[in-house]
């Protein structure tokens, strides 16, 4: 299959904080989400592809390409927006993309006027007298302004009003039609996911958690509630994450026909997998372990 | 792929450029202040051009612009290239400048400035080139290594340790200020070691070897920096 993005085993370790062999693959075409607590590694994930941060071991191939030894190359095939749009303040959105614009050989001066219209940004407000959700605009419409074939977006949405958000589900999602455009997303927001994603990556503590198709994760991985009595030894190893409370416990179970099996019939209540309960779960992990 | 590194250096014109005029009046203001001494006015000019040069690299550290720049296609070599490249076109502007300003003022005050005159030289211009430039091949490599403001703060203490070891030393080295230590005090003598010192440099670059050998010098010190910045801003997480 013909990838968009190889990560392979990759490392990072800060103190305090490892990332632990990361790898994934994205093909081409398609939209993956990058999910986890925060705090997981997901923004590291994210400038570890771009080199921002440098790696301690592992390999990053962005259109076959080699993200260190031919990084120019690689680099420009990719769009991408940071969680904190870096901007001079003191500059206008037209004098910025005229900074960034020499860098790429495929920059379209016409596309980013219009993106720039349609997203309603000022051109003549210094960017420093943006709001969060405007900066975030600018550096889309940079992202999306060079005929990127990887699109590497951290936190887009965040700051978005629902309206725009929407908006932007829609072009990313229309994005990839062209077959070749691929867009890797991370986000909190996990509603934006559950739409858009064809695959997703979840990564908890600096670990893979899983990475696969959306449609498998919501189809074999599930949330189960039920009294104390039921997290027995052998039952235990069911669940990847438990919530205990005062009237017994919470659990997000990898395989939901195992957990269908053993425990139906003995009061559990075993829910479809909202993305959000998947989050939830894997930042409470084991809360309240007796 | 297109070379990056004249989009760095126009990156760093574009983002200075609402600063040029007001640089240039402090420019003006500052050395009219110490245009009565010639060692004072040089070091001043040295100093505004340092502070000319780093301006790009506080506006990128103040908007945390640098990850934006890793980013983008390109190699961290040719983000370190531009940086000294970018140094270097600061000090020639710093120079015109600085001769500038020294040309205004002899015109102006003529005989009160006449002691300026050797500055409006091939020497003087040299003298400020290398003055800049040495102080941008010990601040680099501080900066990629540590950032902006603690790489100025490395940079500031180096210079300071450097200036109080030297002051110590210049006496030793120069053979005859000790009439002047004694009786105008050490101050006086440690500037007049260093007038002493200056003017055997100046004795000895006239030597076309010695000056082709400082200037040998001069290159392995920029390749010692640059390689040194290049090491440091690899490893760097931004």
């Amino acid at each position: 299959m013909d990838h968009a993005l190889e990560v392979r085993n990759l490392r990072k370790r800060y103190p305090g904080f490892t990332l632990k062999d990361i790898s994934f693959a994205l093909p081409r075409g398609y939209i993956m989400g990058l999910i986890g607590p925060n705090g997981a590694g997901k923004t590291t994930i994210i400038k570890l592809i771009l080199n921002i941060v440098r790696r301690d071991a592992g390999e990053v191939k962005i259109c076959g390409l080699d993200g260190l030894d031919e990084e120019s190359a690689a680099k420009a095939r990719v769009g991408f927006v940071l969680d904190e749009p870096p901007f001079y303040g003191y500059l206008k959105a037209p004098g910025m993309a005229s900074i960034i614009a020499p860098f790429y050989d495929k920059w379209d001066g016409d596309l980013f006027r219009r993106l720039c219209r349609e997203f309603e940004l000022p051109m003549r407000k210094r960017v420093n007298a943006f709001s969060r959700g405007m900066a975030m605009k600018l550096a889309l419409a940079t992202a999306l302004s060079h005929g990127a074939e990887l699109i590497l977006l951290d936190e887009p949405t965040s700051g978005l009003d629902p309206v725009f958000r929407r908006e932007l589900l829609e072009r990313l999602s229309g994005l990839i039609h062209d077959g070749r455009t691929s867009v890797l997303f991370s986000t909190h927001i996990t509603s934006d996911l559950e739409r858009l994603a064809d695959y997703l990556t979840c990564v908890r503590d600096g670990e893979l958690v899983f990475s696969t198709t959306r449609d498998e994760v919501l189809e074999n991985w599930a949330t189960v509630r039920g009294g104390e009595e039921l997290l027995t030894g052998e039952n235990r190893d069911l669940f990847t994450a438990v919530n205990r409370g005062p009237y017994g416990f919470a659990a997000l179970a990898c395989d939901k026909e195992e957990a269908r099996r053993r425990l139906a019939g003995r009061g559990a209540v075993i829910d479809r997998l909202r993305l959000d309960d998947l989050v939830y779960f894997l930042g409470q992990k084991d809360k309240g372990k007796s | 792929m297109r070379p990056r590194i004249p989009f760095l250096l126009k990156k760093d014109l574009r983002v200075t450029r609402v600063f040029w005029i007001p640089a240039c009046f402090s420019f003006g203001a500052f050395l009219l202040v110490f245009f009565e001494n010639s060692w004072a006015f040089l070091a001043c000019g040295i100093g505004l051009t340092v502070v000319l040069a780093a301006f790009p690299m506080a506006i990128d550290d103040h908007y945390r612009t640098d990850a934006l720049f890793a980013g983008l296609p390109g190699s961290r070599s040719s983000l370190v290239a531009g940086r000294y490249l970018s140094w270097g076109l600061a000090a020639l502007f710093g120079l015109v400048l600085f001769l500038a300003a020294a040309a205004c003022l002899l015109l102006t005050f003529k005989s009160r400035t006449v002691h300026l005159a050797p500055l409006l030289s091939a020497k003087g211009a040299l003298a400020f080139l290398a003055g800049s430039s040495l102080a941008g091949l010990a601040f680099l490599p501080s900066y990629f290594r540590f950032g902006f403001w603690k790489g100025l703060a490395v940079f500031a203490g180096g210079s300071l340790g450097l200036a109080v070891v030297l002051s110590f030393l210049a006496p030793i080295l120069a053979p005859s200020p000790g009439g002047a230590a004694t009786t105008s005090g050490p101050l006086s003598a440690t500037i007049g070691a260093f007038r002493w010192l200056a003017g055997r440099a100046n004795h000895i670059l006239r030597n076309p070897l010695f000056f082709a050998l400082t200037a040998f010098g001069l290159v392995i010190l920029i390749l010692v920096s640059f390689r040194l910045s290049l090491a440091f801003y690899e490893r760097r997480d931004l």
